[in-house]
């Protein structure tokens, strides 16, 4: 069968017109190693906070203060992992990349973490629970800590750049490593990440 | 129905409110098969209700107070291409519930559909130029995103999330930046909106000691609420030089500090009045105003324009022209134009009053000003609103040549089509206030609840609710109150 242009037009104008009802393509979820670097929106994502905690463990552990603590006291320091101020314009979980320093620094076995300030409440909670509850043989005491003798801490700042479907990000994680009894900073580390983000106008 | 009716469409959001207008073209006599393309252009539209008349439920059970029915009429709404409006919606009445965290997560998703919308597909552009505007992915617009951050900004706040808060104020800040040099350059609609969101989140800012943000967000909004003022009356919320010179003294800006009290010589004082404000009140009221759609429906008749046709008919009837008028016309298609305009919503609530314990009233200032932001925006949006339709009307016109050229039943079938697509796009975000109001207060420690009354013209309580509150010594808390009435 022979189609006049007049018909042609019109049955391609009935298929666009389908088209149009069909936009909603089906959600598929498959699973990805964790070491693959995807960006979606821009934003910040598990690259950023892998980048920044691969940066700041490779530095805090080869840096002077370890060695020198070490020499003066003949034994690894004990860090506490205090707060991350976040300062940028994006809602990042500062946990995710402190988890890591902290894991780094155990697993290194040169420095000792003690639990954090939210951490400790519910230990403490436990070992009150025991004074009441526990055999005298496996009651925890009471003020017998450890006390820490430096503190991590730090901020991320962030600033923006956009016009017109394209956006530069720029963060900067500084993170500080204050002895707890002179507030000496014994280590600073940063890490800068700048991304580029351009999106398209138009899509068929 | 009456086809030939120039008047609001089934869209119409506000039917308890106003009455149509309904001209008819009289003496038309058109035969009854032409009726029925009419017929069934309508019968193919019953079943498609827009997004917005799926809220006027939901609005209704939120005028009639209850909260839990109006959730429950949302929920029976899908979202469908009208996501980011779901998202919306979703936000906004998850927080009249108290479920900030659900609101934020809707109010984050709606954030990032946004974006994705802003790459515009081809093919939904080619299809909506064939059917109507309510065909595209509802993209929202500048005046609905930016009250995102200050639904936020208040969620966080409630969940105790006060550094989440401060991102989100960050996160609008820069959004809506504000170029101190460039502010005679400023429309109304923008002056107005960044005007209120400085002063919002330069009070945060400031509460929460961040006083290096705080100066530049609270330099802005005062800079801004004056140009306002000079230019169309915009009232200066009555604490904000106070706050403004509270925020440079912290910072240590001497210069800013004697530039603002030379004029102002009262200022010292107010800022230490204002140190014993510790909370802070938004009152909402009223709606913003909707979008109904105006449908114009004409016939087009047959015209026989070329001259052998002329020659023939001069022939047959010579010089009585009334005579060929009477002849009973042919008609050629319906043609049907749609496109919105905005009315507003009737507000009965003309002021607010805030009771202390001590019997103190309080009286609320204007904050933002929803009504004349959404008119702003929606002029804005009209040029490209009108000039859509246009080409649609053009768009369609040729699809409907080609299938009458084709053949008469696939003529009467596109027009069928093209009567029932043509629908305004009438979708807006419809549960946001007409306005917010704001008021500062210093409440006694130990005080539970405050009286909030809303006003009609007469001074008549149209509604009165008792507000609780934890006020501190030091600090302010964010309390927001909304009257449907």
């Amino acid at each position: 069968m022979i189609l006049s242009t007049k018909s042609r037009m019109v049955a391609l104008l009935a298929v666009l017109s389908l088209a149009g009802f069909w936009g909603c393509a089906s959600r598929t979820v498959s699973r990805i190693d964790p070491g693959t670097q995807v960006d979606l929106s821009g934003d910040w994502n598990d690259t950023d906070a892998k980048l920044v905690s691969e940066e700041m463990i490779n530095d805090c552990l080869k840096a002077p203060w370890l060695l020198r603590y070490s020499k003066k006291t003949g034994k690894s320091p004990t860090v506490i992992a205090g707060s991350i101020i976040n300062k940028s314009m994006e809602h990042i979980a500062t946990d995710v990349f402190l988890m890591d320093i902290e894991r780094a620094m155990i697993n290194s076995g040169s420095v000792e973490v003690v639990a954090s300030n939210v951490e400790r409440g519910e230990v403490r909670n436990e070992k009150a629970d025991q004074q009441v509850n526990a055999s005298p043989e496996t009651l925890k005491k009471m003020g017998m800590e450890q006390g820490a003798d430096y503190m991590l801490i730090g901020q991320i700042n962030q600033i923006n750049d956009a016009e017109e479907g394209k956006q530069l990000k720029y963060y900067q994680t500084d993170l500080t490593l204050v002895n707890i009894e002179t507030n000496v900073k014994t280590w600073v580390g940063q890490k800068k990440i700048k991304k580029y983000i351009g999106q398209g106008k138009f899509q068929p | 129905m009456n086809p030939y009716r120039v008047g609001r469409s089934r869209d119409y959001v506000g039917a308890r409110h106003a009455s149509p207008l309904q001209p008819k073209i009289q003496n038309s006599k058109l035969p009854l098969k032409h009726l029925a393309v009419i017929g069934l252009a309508f019968l193919f539209l019953e079943g498609c209700a827009t997004f917005s008349q799926n809220m006027v439920p939901v609005r209704d059970s939120l005028i009639a107070g209850d909260i839990p029915k109006a959730v429950a009429d949302f929920k029976k709404i899908s979202a469908g291409k009208d996501d980011l409006l779901h998202m919306l919606q979703q936000g906004y009445l998850s927080q009249l519930s108290g479920d900030w965290l659900d609101s934020n997560n809707a109010f984050d998703a709606a954030e990032k559909r946004y974006e994705e919308l802003y790459t515009v597909s081809i093919s939904n552009e080619v299809f909506s130029l064939l059917t109507s505007d309510n065909s595209r992915p509802y993209r929202s617009n500048e005046q609905e995103m930016a009250l995102i951050p200050y639904y936020r900004i208040f969620n966080y706040l409630q969940l105790g999330k006060a550094d989440d808060a401060m991102v989100e104020a960050r996160k609008a800040n820069d959004k809506h930046k504000v170029d101190l040099t460039q502010t005679e350059k400023m429309g109304e609609r923008d002056i107005r909106f960044k005007a209120f969101l400085n002063y919002y989140t330069g009070l945060l800012f400031a509460s929460r000691g961040e006083n290096n943000d705080a100066i530049v967000s609270l330099r802005t909004a005062f800079k801004l609420y004056r140009l306002g003022n000079t230019k169309f009356s915009l009232p200066v919320p009555r604490w904000l030089p106070a706050d403004y010179y509270d925020a440079a003294i912290q910072v240590g800006l001497k210069d800013e500090v004697r530039r603002l009290s030379d004029p102002y010589p009262e200022i010292a004082a107010m800022a230490s009045k204002n140190h014993h404000n510790n909370v802070i009140l938004f009152l909402e009221s009223g709606f913003v105003p909707y979008r109904e759609g105006i449908d114009i429906f004409l016939p087009i008749l047959k015209t026989d324009d070329d001259k052998e046709a002329a020659k023939t008919y001069y022939k047959k009837y010579g010089g009585d022209i009334y005579a060929y008028q009477a002849r009973p016309p042919k008609l050629d298609q319906f043609l049907r134009i749609s496109y919105p305009k905005l009315t507003m919503f009737p507000s009965a609530v003309a002021s607010m009053k805030v009771v202390l314990p001590n019997g103190e009233s309080l009286s609320t200032e204007r904050g933002l000003n929803l009504g004349i932001e959404t008119d702003l925006q929606f002029k804005q949006d009209s040029g490209d609103i009108l000039l859509r339709t246009f080409i649609r009307t053009l768009a369609k016109q040729g699809t409907l040549k080609s299938a009458q050229d084709s053949s008469k039943g696939l003529g009467d079938l596109m027009n069928i089509f093209n009567v029932a697509t043509e629908q305004a796009d009438t979708r807006s975000w419809l549960l946001l206030p007409e306005r917010i109001d704001l008021v500062k207060a210093s409440v006694p420690a130990g005080t539970a609840s405050l009286t909030v009354k809303f006003l009609d013209a007469d001074g008549n309580v149209v509604e009165e609710k008792q507000v609780p509150v934890n006020p501190q010594a030091h600090g302010l808390q964010w309390i927001t109150v909304r009257c449907f009435k």
